[in-house]
């Protein structure tokens, strides 16, 4: 005789049994003791759990006992969400004008880059050395916020409709995946070679078949490295050969060794005595170009002092003081400082079109084939934007902050309504906030330097600083709208004061002088308001483990 | 004895026709009728919050928030089904998606379907236990149920789900909805085994 199991009982009392194997198993009970006491527990703890789980014990509570809306919606017909349907088109539409003016912005910039021999063929790079070149930091923050914007859209877009039932963190997932693949960031690095060590580096004779990443207070490579080398140290010599890119972090670097690649620097000082094969980049206190050097594509320098003596095949694009230009340049020259001294051995075949405060100094015996373009600019640059360009902006900066409200609602609603309540204790969030923005600064600044190698991580890093940025802004603007509104206690998320909310704080904020203290507070009173959300959430998912 | 839940009862007092008939003017947009409409159902609607998830609070929140979709939601009730079952489902449908997205499946699925025997020593014990139980006594215990656990036997034993009801509430398949039911009596039982205490760590302040 066969015994059914407890899962078989419990699926026949449910009526779960198709009728063949009901019957046979209420024959077996019929007959078989124990599985009858077993069927008959079973159908006894059914019923019990039934009462017990339907017992009224306890009373609705005072805040719920009446409906916190009078009047329904006026029950739009399209069931679709009252206000999903304007979330949607207003989503669209800002992240089709991003993409626009993303597009209408870099497009030039990166036609200029690729003549000027920087290969912009991913877009990330573009957009970072457009905005660090040609226009400044301020540009590059617009891209930022662009593509912030742009990748928030998606995402709402994403999230609000077809794939509803799918995971969220699933879908942000793939969102982000998606949007850094559409970043073209460089494909990932092979495994490297990795040396410490106070003298690591590369010995004479040595040939390393790899990539090769090196730190060390004094690190020499005189040997030769098949691959890319990127060092941290405070002097780098690279004497050997290295047949890929050459980046560096040091107090002091000088190449006078062969570098069939590119080379990107961040130093103090920078001396080149031999170049490179590609382009090079450098980012120094002081750069000098030896007369024996060659570059064999084209040099991009933010730099305070510099000589450039050797040659440049290709373009020379400069930010700097009172550079002294003595060599040769292949291509154009475009150059934003204060004064530009060419020497009298200087030969350059392109245009030059120099911008800043005064005209460039040009020597006698100076080979130019075209006549210098000056442009004058004075120092401050604010308030030269259109009046146009101005509320574009302004509308950017406030839906992107509403885009990541929606977000919010949509995605964490727990959290929302956590941060909601965190920015109520107006004190204790301040305090908080100022502490975790304070340490945080030390982590963008980590993360701008990382940026500029175009590393994942650095990406990855700056873009958790639009979140919180955005972040700050809902939570304090909610609860502002929330004030305003009177939209009493009840948790449940309130696009209309988010909205009426940001608006009053994006006015505050372009209050002259007094707006820069507005948006201080709002970030660190935001900020806050998100420590103490995540924490508190964190906390209540860990306690029913418990 | 309470067989029928407040909502049931509710359904019963004012009857089919006049429920209708209420529902009809609240989607109008007639504030008394959706007063009522609130007032009838939201007691049984918390009792299913208060069950299904971990704290008061939450309940209470969860609460205010189905009401919010039953709102715009109305227009979508088809009348020839009955408006209990279409309520519970906006409830349990809302209840899940708030667990899920603050759990990962991990949590929501703690220990491991196949190791756990589906079989108990002892089959009478959890009627025992429950007997035993004072008043909220078996909610403090739910609430220390894994979410899915506590989802599933909120949804069959209060809401009255039938199996395909439940697969479809918490997007399982159907012939899992047994063994997630018969485990989750597994783990109640369990924990209803352990020394009484207080349990301060659910934030549970009934």
């Amino acid at each position: 005789m066969t015994h059914f199991d407890e899962a078989e009982y419990m699926l026949y009392l449910d009526g779960q049994l198709d009728a063949r194997r009901a019957a046979e198993l209420s024959a077996h009970a019929a007959a078989c003791g124990d599985c009858r006491a077993l069927l008959n527990a079973l159908k006894t703890e059914s019923l019990m759990l039934g009462q017990a789980i339907l017992e009224q014990d306890e009373p609705l509570p005072a805040r719920l006992r009446e409906a916190p809306w009078a009047v329904p919606a006026p029950a739009p017909e399209p069931a679709s969400a009252s206000w999903a349907l304007w979330a949607w088109a207003l989503s669209f539409g800002l992240a089709a004008a991003a993409v626009l003016a993303l597009w209408t912005t870099v497009q030039p910039w990166a036609e200029q880059l690729d003549q000027a021999g920087f290969q912009s063929s991913s877009l990330l790079s573009a957009v970072f050395f457009s905005g660090a070149f040609w226009e400044g930091w301020e540009s590059m923050f617009d891209a930022m916020q662009y593509a912030a914007v742009i990748s928030l859209g998606l995402l709402v877009l994403a999230l609000w409709r077809p794939w509803r039932r799918q995971s969220g963190r699933m879908t942000i997932a793939i969102a982000l995946v998606g949007f850094v693949l559409l970043l073209g960031l460089p494909s990932g690095a092979n495994a490297a070679e990795i040396r410490r060590g106070p003298n690591a580096g590369v010995t004479t004779g040595e040939t390393i078949d790899n990539d090769l990443i090196v730190f060390g207070s004094a690190v020499r490579i005189d040997g030769t490295v098949k691959g890319d080398v990127i060092a941290f140290t405070q002097d780098l010599i690279v004497h050997g050969h290295v047949t890929g890119d050459v980046i560096v972090f040091a107090q002091r670097a000088r190449v006078d060794g062969q570098v069939d690649g590119n080379i990107r620097a961040f130093c103090a000082s920078l001396l080149l005595d031999s170049g490179a094969a590609k382009n090079v980049t450098v980012f120094a206190q002081r750069f000098d170009l030896d007369p024996r050097a060659t570059v064999g594509g084209g040099l991009i320098g933010l730099v305070a002092t510099a000589t450039l003596g050797g040659k440049i095949t290709r373009d020379l694009l400069f930010f700097s003081g009172n550079p002294t230009l003595d060599g040769t340049v292949g291509g154009d020259v475009l150059f934003r400082g204060q004064r530009l001294q060419i020497g009298p051995t200087a030969q350059i075949a392109g245009r030059i079109h120099a911008i800043g405060q005064n005209s460039p100094d040009v020597a006698q015996g100076a080979k130019l084939s075209h006549p210098v373009e000056f442009e004058f600019q004075q120092v401050p640059r604010r308030g030269r934007f259109g009046a146009g360009t101005y509320v574009f902006r302004q509308i950017l900066a406030y839906g992107g902050a509403f885009l990541c409200g929606l977000l919010l609602i949509k995605l964490f609603p727990g959290l929302f309504a956590a941060g909601r309540k965190a920015a109520q204790h107006v004190g204790l969030a301040m305090s908080i906030g100022a502490l975790v923005l304070i340490s945080g600064i030390a982590l963008v600044i980590f993360a701008v330097l990382l940026m500029i190698v175009g590393t994942g991580a650095g990406v990855a890093t700056l873009m958790l600083f639009g979140p919180v940025l955005y972040g700050a802004q809902v939570f304090v603007g909610s609860y502002v709208g929330d004030m305003i509104l009177h939209k009493n206690q009840t948790l449940a998320p309130s696009v209309g004061a988010l909205a009426l909310g940001l608006l009053i704080l994006r006015l505050l904020s372009n209050i002259p002088f007094l707006g820069f203290f507005v948006l201080a507070a709002i970030l660190i009173w935001g900020t806050g308001a998100i420590c103490v959300a995540l924490w508190s959430r964190t906390r209540l998912d860990a306690a029913p483990a418990a | 004895m309470t067989e029928l839940s407040a909502l049931e009862e509710a359904i019963v007092f004012q009857g089919e026709a006049e429920l209708a008939a209420a529902i009809a003017r609240a989607r109008a947009g007639d504030a008394e009728a959706w007063g009522n409409l609130y007032r009838q159902h939201a007691p049984a609607i918390f009792r299913f919050c208060r069950r299904a998830m971990p704290t008061h609070e939450d309940a209470e929140d969860a609460t205010v928030e189905i009401f919010m979709k039953l709102r715009e939601k109305l227009g979508q009730y088809d009348p020839a089904r009955p408006f209990s079952s279409w309520l519970y489902k906006v409830a349990a449908n809302h209840c899940w998606d708030m667990l899920r997205r603050r759990h990962t499946r991990q949590d929501l699925e703690t220990g491991d379907v196949e190791s756990l025997p589906l079989a108990s020593s002892d089959p009478g014990q959890l009627a025992r236990l429950i007997e035993e139980q004072s008043a909220g006594g078996l909610r403090a215990a739910l609430a220390q149920l894994p979410p899915r656990a506590r989802m599933v036997l909120t949804l069959r034993y209060y809401a009255d789900f039938n199996y395909d009801e439940i697969a479809d509430a918490l997007r399982l398949r159907r012939d899992a909805v047994g063994v997630a039911l018969l485990r989750a009596r597994h783990q109640l039982r369990h924990i209803l085994t352990q020394p009484a205490a207080p349990h301060p760590a659910t934030g549970d302040r009934s």
